[in-house]
């Protein structure tokens, strides 16, 4: 290995925490996983990570792998992979356990930097954006279903020596790359975000769903980047999504068409025709993260005078669904349809 | 809910014998998807039908009996009827629902062609179902060769249920009335058995009024459309997310020429319930529907394609079974309600316990990113094997 090991505690290990957790071990870094669920803790300190690619389950030890409570010593490098409705307490366990000149970084989904810097400190938060395909199929067994990227950043967009160090570390799992600019990633993700989401109202495939509903996508996407607009944030595309089609000075009801094509020609390239969100609901009979995601979103709304009718349907009809999975129907994207349309007219 | 385990060695043996055979069940999955059966070939539905019936001989061997049901204008179904082994001899019949007809027209093939390409398997039909009808004649196989119990089993085998199974549903039903259990091979929802599943209702509806001249005597009609006006605003109401329930008029039509109120009026439906009450609701609210017009009648065809399969106790009994025997083979099995409806509704509304969706790991049914994976189908054929000697047990 080219790179000296650093030491590195993963707190949570899902899908993502245990993705990255894997490929850091792999690549040599001692790494200690620290997770919530006693059994799980101990299979990952017994039979380390498996990880599922094409079919093949690799096993990869660790260091250690605790419960919060057997954590003992200063922590330095926090990578910290809960879900979103998790960061309150994690952060708050983290204040008392981080080294002074530790740091966190968020590997999660949706805007969690501020609480955590609430708890740590700004000067201990590292941000980032994560987009990874994996899935926990079983316990302690992750399917990996490839890199999207990982964009890291100070929340201050001055590039450090540590955010330098940490990229580095994490291409051992894929592109991970040093950005002045982590909220306009994160926000341009709740904006794509927020389309992907609506697609769980019905079983059936993201890509087609999204291609028969587009006043709905469109209008989430609109509402969404709007607030982030008015929070004065310079959005980044990622992957297929082009944020800048949908909102803007060179956006366009033709321009947005067109980039829906190529996100849904996108989708249906993928082997996952369902989105997660889809599949706690339907599947795992899980409450989602949604809510925790857009609350940020709603407060910035609120606070920039800003309607998002769209959303805050999406949002009621999401909670519908996950009181009761067999609900979900088509039909519920035709009422995003209509909302979205009836708000166009005005 | 206490489920007996089956002995670690014999799960270990069943599984492995499995892995052993994944090219054997790969090879048979290919030359089962290069036969293409559409549902409405019937000159390709009777060639995939031969080729299953003597695949399904080769395999297991000459069935105790054998009944084939003609669909007419639809594909056949067959009914093949094995013993079990002696030491299973006195567990009740196990029935495997397998359709063995398609979505994809004739000729797909030639674009979507049989290919495995590390875990993923792709071709028209493998993950809708073919590729569970392969499992579950394999996991029959792996039992006999780990010299395990297998119940009685009877296997159903239709080639219309992509249409509604409209002739082998009387088969269906009559097939599973004395079933121990009934175990659907349909595709999994991203790896999730189904447990229960929406009811499907296809109506039509014919409003006859009273023709007349619209513009000379326009008080002695009475218009059928206006009348469909109104009901469509009706019917289209009932609709409750929340509760599962939506109603769609999908198809009017109506009248004869502008200057003529119109003497019939046309509309077909589709309703879909989560449960016998709404489903009770919705035809309550369609038989009792009258036209504001008292002259207009109305007729009322169609019914319940698909009644509601309700995840009754003894559907939760077979899937905490199949949960823990999954267990023991390391795979953490999970349970839906979401997905369309299937032969699984049938036999759920005669009241006999029902798992749906035990066959292929995979995705995109009916689309073009149709696919099924290798490893799903080794897991669930030994899962089945694993499911179905369970059912031995006292």
């Amino acid at each position: 290995m080219s790179l000296p090991p650093r030491e590195y505690t993963v707190v949570g290990a899902g899908a993502i925490g245990g993705t990255i957790a894997w490929h850091l071990a792999r690549a040599g870094h001692p790494v200690t996983i620290v997770d919530t669920d006693a059994d799980h803790a101990r299979a990952i300190a017994r039979d380390g990570i498996v990880v599922e690619r094409g079919g093949v389950r690799e096993r990869q030890p660790v260091a250690a792998a605790l419960t919060p409570e057997e954590v003992s010593v200063p922590l330095r490098r926090v990578l910290l992979a809960v879900k979103a409705h998790a960061t309150d307490t994690a952060a708050g366990w983290l204040a008392a356990h981080l080294a002074a000149d530790g740091y966190v970084v968020s590997l999660q989904n949706g805007l969690n930097e501020d609480l955590i810097a609430g708890h740590v400190g700004a000067e201990r938060t590292v941000g980032a954006f994560v987009d990874l395909f994996a899935d926990v199929v079983a316990p302690g067994v992750i399917n990996d279903g490839g890199a999207g990227a990982i964009a890291i950043g100070e929340m201050s967009g001055a590039v450090t020596e540590r955010v330098r160090e940490l990229a580095a570390d994490l291409s051992a799992w894929g592109p991970a790359v040093v950005t002045a600019n982590v909220a306009g990633y994160l926000w341009a993700k709740l904006g794509f975000g927020a389309m992907l989401t609506a697609t769980a109202l019905a079983d059936d495939a993201m890509g087609d769903l999204l291609d028969r509903h587009r006043p709905a996508g469109h209008a989430l996407v609109r509402e969404v980047l709007a607030v982030a607009t008015a929070e004065g944030i310079i959005l980044e595309p990622f992957d297929a999504f082009e944020p800048t089609a949908y909102t803007g000075p060179a956006a366009s009801p033709a321009g947005a068409d067109a980039a829906t094509d190529r996100l849904v020609a996108w989708l249906r390239t993928q082997t996952k025709t369902r989105s997660g969100i889809w599949r706690d609901i339907a599947v795992r009979h899980r409450a989602t993260e949604v809510p925790t995601h857009y609350a940020p979103v709603l407060a910035a709304a609120d606070r920039h005078h800003i309607d998002v009718p769209v959303l805050r349907a999406l949002l009621e009809q999401l909670a519908e669904v996950e009181a009761q999975p067999i609900s979900m129907s088509e039909s519920r994207l035709g009422v995003l349809d209509a909302i979205a349309t009836k708000e166009a007219a005005r | 809910m206490s489920v007996p385990a089956i002995p670690a060695a014999d799960v270990a043996a069943l599984r492995q014998w499995v892995d052993a055979h994944t090219q054997d069940m790969l090879d048979d999955l290919g030359d089962y998807v290069r036969l293409e059966t559409p549902s409405d070939d019937l000159a390709a539905l009777s060639a995939g039908r031969d080729w299953v019936l003597s695949w399904v001989e080769r395999r297991l061997g000459p069935p105790a009996a054998i009944r084939t049901e003609p669909g007419g204008a639809h594909g056949d179904t067959v009914v093949l009827d094995y013993t079990g082994t002696q030491d299973g001899a006195d567990a009740g019949t196990v029935v495997v629902l397998a359709h063995y007809d398609t979505v994809w027209p004739l000729g797909t093939l030639g674009e979507l062609p049989f290919a495995v390409d590390g875990d993923v398997i792709r071709g028209p039909g493998v993950f809708d179902m073919k590729a569970g009808l392969v499992q579950a004649v394999w996991a029959v196989l792996a039992l006999r060769a780990a010299g395990l119990a297998c119940p009685p089993l009877r296997l159903v085998l239709n080639g219309d249920e992509e249409i509604g199974s409209p002739a082998s549903r009387p088969v269906i039903e009559d097939s599973c009335r004395d079933a121990a259990a009934v175990l659907v091979f349909e595709a999994s929802a991203d790896g999730a058995v189904k447990t229960a599943r929406k009811g499907v209702g296809l109506f039509d509806v014919t409003l006859t009024g009273v023709e007349a001249h619209a513009g000379l005597d326009p008080t002695a009609g009475a218009s059928a459309v206006t009348a469909l006006a109104e009901m469509v605003t009706a019917l289209t109401a009932l609709t409750d997310l929340a509760a599962g329930t939506t109603v769609n008029v999908g198809v009017v039509s109506g009248g004869t020429r502008r200057n003529v109120t119109a003497g019939s009026a046309h509309a077909g439906i589709d309703v879909r319930v989560a449960d016998q009450a709404e489903a009770d609701r919705v035809e309550r609210a369609f038989t009792g529907w009258r036209p504001g017009d008292p002259r207009v009648t109305v007729r009322l065809d169609g019914g319940w394609n698909r009644p509601v399969m309700a995840r009754t106790p003894a559907i939760a009994e077979l899937f905490e079974r199949a949960r823990s025997l999954a267990g023991q083979l390391g795979i953490e099995l999970r349970e839906t309600a979401v997905g369309g409806a299937s032969d699984g509704n049938f036999a759920a509304a005669l009241g006999c316990p029902v798992l749906d969706g035990f066959g292929a790991v995979g995705a995109g049914a009916h689309a073009r990113d149709e696919h099924a994976t290798v490893s799903g189908m080794v897991e669930r054929a030994a899962l089945a094997a694993a499911f179905l000697t369970s059912l031995t047990a006292p």
